[in-house]
């Protein structure tokens, strides 16, 4: 993006490797420069994790038993982390590993779950998937535990091919069923994984037209390394980072990284933020904001450190309900996010963040906006249309914006008078106004 | 691969890019007549209600008569004598007391032994075949969004015609759009909470709100084809604000006397009643409820589930002719599949094919349609299907909706009497 600033390319980088930036973050990670600033996000061992979750529960007076409260517990976390890639992949693999607690009914199990995606956030992704095969979440939203040897249940084996590795057409109804064999008798006991050698079916089995006594982990092994893995999760990743629709050519240079690498999604994921596509113009404010990143987004960028107490429940209605994603298919995402229900709901929330007198990050942003010494209506617009929007708006959208704040609530014209009133009244409707544009919506 | 709406989006942005600033329209009954809807089924009304999860139609409506079904039903088979009876062979579950009611007043069709061939046992691809009415390919549109383009806003409008932003020709009640409206040209709007669906601005300045709208107005007036999804953005973002200006004016009006019961879905089918009252010109609504995946322990729960559908349909039903509005509304109900007939190790059933579908209304010819399955020449362990969906589907568009069938569906697959006609 030759065009665009530093700072432009740096806040691309943080909203897509994370969740946006306050104007401190932006600084500092303008600071380092794009190489330096993927270094940071991407080793972010090397970054100290300073959340701490049982403090963050005590001083906010969670239940940590409670679903609801772990789900605000995690947008906190969001919003506040040092270690933004790592809390982002672990979004990530969330929807992609989409369990549900509708059907797990145990917040213990969904919490371990979201540490394993935190832990392995850029780990080797046959660790990950030998672990997720273990994990008791996984094992009771996909009936692992009634994979018996007698009765298998495909529904892991299935889901495994289907949507975790090599994807529809890759595998036919017969592999699914002999891979489901090498996965019986993998079971929660005492609420952690177990192995039960009697329930195990210990036969010959033939997936992928490989035959051998195969038990879940060589079933694993079989696919981590296949091409079709490579490809879909190379593309999945590409889309959620850079843009929708790679070239075939694009996702197998990505997908040869992945397979060269040993199946390490650190060197994937470092590949992606560092390619020309990834800084390229068709990248830029190409996707559309998931829930998350538009609230944490909108939060952090507003200076708000108190999250209102009901934000999950806000995101549901937008569509993304932590620990409760739709189907095993997770959330579908891009224009599936926008119905103009869940439009409003973004309108409204901006609206109630801006508009909240007292405890919120209002007055940091006056300070700020008086601080820039501005002239003129047209500046202050462009001002807050850069600040939110990298100002990659219409002309058409700035006049409107500019006339919005030549007019008094009571109709009559209103001269240009930085004051208490014009502030506000008027500086509060524009920002509003402004993340309730189009181009708000994209990340 | 992974569908989105952008492609099937794609053909309405190019349209809306040739065009000078559309402008909003005015949603009113007037409007819509001068839009063609002035046929006999002009003012017809169709509510689609989804039963998510796979509902058991043998628990449903149960061939109580049948030895083979208490066979395959060791503890989830309903006494014969709880069973409302419907004829000598089946009868309604013992929680439907209401719609056992209505079937007696002529009012409730239940067409049996519904399906598709080689049915499929993903919830998420049969749900998506009973949308998109193509269970044989891919399809991105959806079957009440082909209808929409067909009639309203399709391929037929003259050219340079304005894409139809602010409609409110079909509404989704819920926040998610359901692959049924997808379309190639047509918004439909997701309304999840009528009370709730409004653009708010600062409450300590009134007076402002009015600024705001009009800048608003001015920001969304014109296409801004600067990034993909923009424009997408831009008629979502402009449809969200028209159609809640307009139901917030029309919704003050609505008043009943009806009790209904405090459950979700009934509380949906009162908004939808409300729309429909205040004559907004939708002629088709659209709302899901789900829970239906009973794999285990399933007695109680689908007795609710049945008994929730049962009351909030009838109050639905109550309201309707309370205002005199019975006569051109009907309910169109289906699952994603049936359950499997023989009841599983966990006092539950698993996922099936072939399931019956539901009428209710004045207009349609109440009673039994079609022949129920089999319950012994089954296929893979599930009842084999008497009536292709798209049947039914053909029916409603042809005898309800007053549209060709053939060009919906893409093929004719007949049509049944399920309306009085």
């Amino acid at each position: 993006m030759p065009e665009l600033s530093q700072r432009t390319l740096i806040a691309h980088l943080l909203r897509r490797a994370g969740f946006g930036a306050s104007q401190t973050e932006l600084d500092e990670y303008t600071a380092l420069g794009f190489d330096r600033a993927v270094d940071r996000l991407v080793r972010y061992e090397q970054v100290p994790d300073e959340f701490d979750p049982e403090k963050v529960a005590f001083e906010l007076d969670l239940d940590l038993t409670k679903i609801e409260d772990q789900r605000l517990l995690w947008m906190y976390r969001m919003a506040t982390t040092k270690r933004p890639l790592q809390e982002k992949m672990t979004l990530f693999w969330h929807g992609h590993f989409a369990t549900a607690n509708s059907k797990v009914n145990n917040v213990g199990y969904m919490v371990r779950q979201n540490q394993f995606f935190r832990d392995h956030a850029l780990g080797n992704y046959r660790d990950i998937l030998r672990g997720i095969s273990r994990d008791p979440a996984m094992l009771r939203w996909l009936d692992s535990n009634t994979n018996r040897k007698r009765s298998p249940n495909e529904n892991y084996a299935r889901e495994l091919m289907e949507l975790f590795t090599i994807g529809i057409g890759n595998y036919s109804e017969q592999d699914v069923k002999e891979a489901a064999r090498a996965f019986t008798g993998w079971f929660v006991k005492d609420d952690q994984f177990f192995f039960d050698a009697a329930q195990h079916d210990t036969g010959q089995k033939t997936v992928l037209g490989q035959t051998g006594n195969w038990n879940g982990d060589g079933i694993i092994d079989m696919l981590v390394g296949h091409p079709a893995t490579a490809r879909r999760l190379a593309t999945k990743l590409f889309r959620f980072f850079v843009y929708d629709n790679p070239t075939q050519e694009t996702v197998e240079k990505f997908a040869q990284v992945y397979l060269r690498s040993g199946y390490d999604v650190r060197a994937l994921v470092e590949a992606i933020l560092r390619s020309p596509e990834f800084r390229s113009e068709r990248a830029f404010h190409a996707l559309i904001k998931s829930p998350m990143e538009l609230i944490i987004g909108t939060v952090k960028s507003l200076g708000i450190t108190a999250l209102p107490r009901d934000l999950p429940g806000v995101a549901r209605r937008m569509g993304q309900d932590l620990y409760n994603p739709p189907t095993v298919k997770g959330w579908d995402g891009g224009m599936a996010w926008i119905t103009t229900t869940t439009l409003l709901e973004r309108f409204n929330l901006a609206n109630r963040l801006i508009t909240t007198r007292g405890r919120d990050g209002f007055a940091a942003l006056r300070d700020e906006l008086l601080a820039q010494r501005l002239a003129s209506v047209e500046q202050v617009v462009d001002y807050f249309l850069q600040r939110f929007l990298d100002g990659d708006v219409a002309a058409h959208v700035r006049r409107a914006l500019v006339a919005y704040l030549q007019v008094n609530d009571d109709g009559k014209p209103l001269p240009f008078v930085l004051d208490a009133h014009f502030i506000d009244l008027k500086v509060r409707g524009l920002i509003h106004l402004i993340m309730s544009l189009p181009g708000y919506q994209l990340n | 691969m992974l569908l989105t709406r952008r492609g099937v989006f794609r053909g309405g942005v190019l349209v809306a890019f040739g065009l000078t600033a559309p402008t909003f329209l005015t949603m009113t009954a007037q409007h819509t007549a001068e839009a063609g809807v002035s046929t006999a089924t002009g003012r017809n009304v169709l509510v689609v209600l989804q039963l998510g999860g796979g509902n058991d139609g043998l628990n449903t409506v149960i061939p109580y008569a049948d030895p083979a079904y208490r066979a395959a039903r060791p503890t989830l088979a309903i006494p014969e004598a709880e069973v409302l009876p419907l004829s000598g062979y089946v009868g309604l579950h013992p929680s439907m007391a209401a719609l056992k009611a209505r079937f007696d007043a002529g009012q409730f069709a239940i067409i049996q032994g519904v399906g598709y061939p080689n049915p499929n046992r993903s919830h998420f691809r049969s749900m998506e075949i009973w949308q998109t009415a193509r269970p044989d390919a891919y399809e991105p549109t959806g079957w009440l969004g082909r209808y929409l383009d067909a009639n309203c806003c399709g391929e037929d409008r003259p050219a340079g015609a304005a894409e139809r932003e602010g409609s409110l020709e079909a509404v989704s009640i819920g926040e998610s759009l359901p692959r049924s409206f997808w379309t190639e040209h047509s918004l439909v709007p997701a309304i999840s909470n009528l009370a709730a669906y409004e653009f708010q601005t600062d409450r300590r300045y009134p007076d402002d709100r009015v600024h705001q709208l009009e800048a608003f107005d001015a920001c969304y007036a014109a296409p801004t084809c600067r990034r993909e999804y923009e424009e997408f953005l831009r008629r979502v973002g402009k449809d969200a604000l028209v159609t809640s200006e307009e139901l917030k004016k029309l919704s003050r009006s609505y008043q009943t006397s009806v009790p209904y019961p405090t459950t979700a879905l009934a509380n949906n089918l009162k908004s939808v009643a409300q729309m429909i009252a205040a004559d907004m010109g939708t002629r088709v609504f659209y709302v899901s409820t789900g829970g239906f995946d009973t794999h285990a322990n399933q007695k109680n729960t689908h007795a609710n589930l049945l008994k929730q559908i049962s009351e909030a349909l009838d109050a639905f039903m109550k309201d309707l002719e309370e205002k005199g509005m019975a006569d051109r509304v009907v309910v169109l109900a289906f699952s994603e599949f049936g359950r499997r007939v023989k009841e599983n190790g966990s006092l539950g059933t698993d996922h099936g094919a072939a399931a019956p579908m539901f009428l209710l209304g004045y207009p349609v010819a109440g009673g039994l349609h079609a022949t129920y399955p089999s319950l012994t020449d089954l296929e893979n362990g599930d009842l084999k299907m008497t009536v292709d969906f798209r049947t039914v589907y053909a029916s409603v568009l042809k005898d309800w909706l007053g549209t060709a069938p053939q060009k919906v569906l893409g093929g004719d697959f007949g049509s049944l009497p399920l309306f009085r006609l």
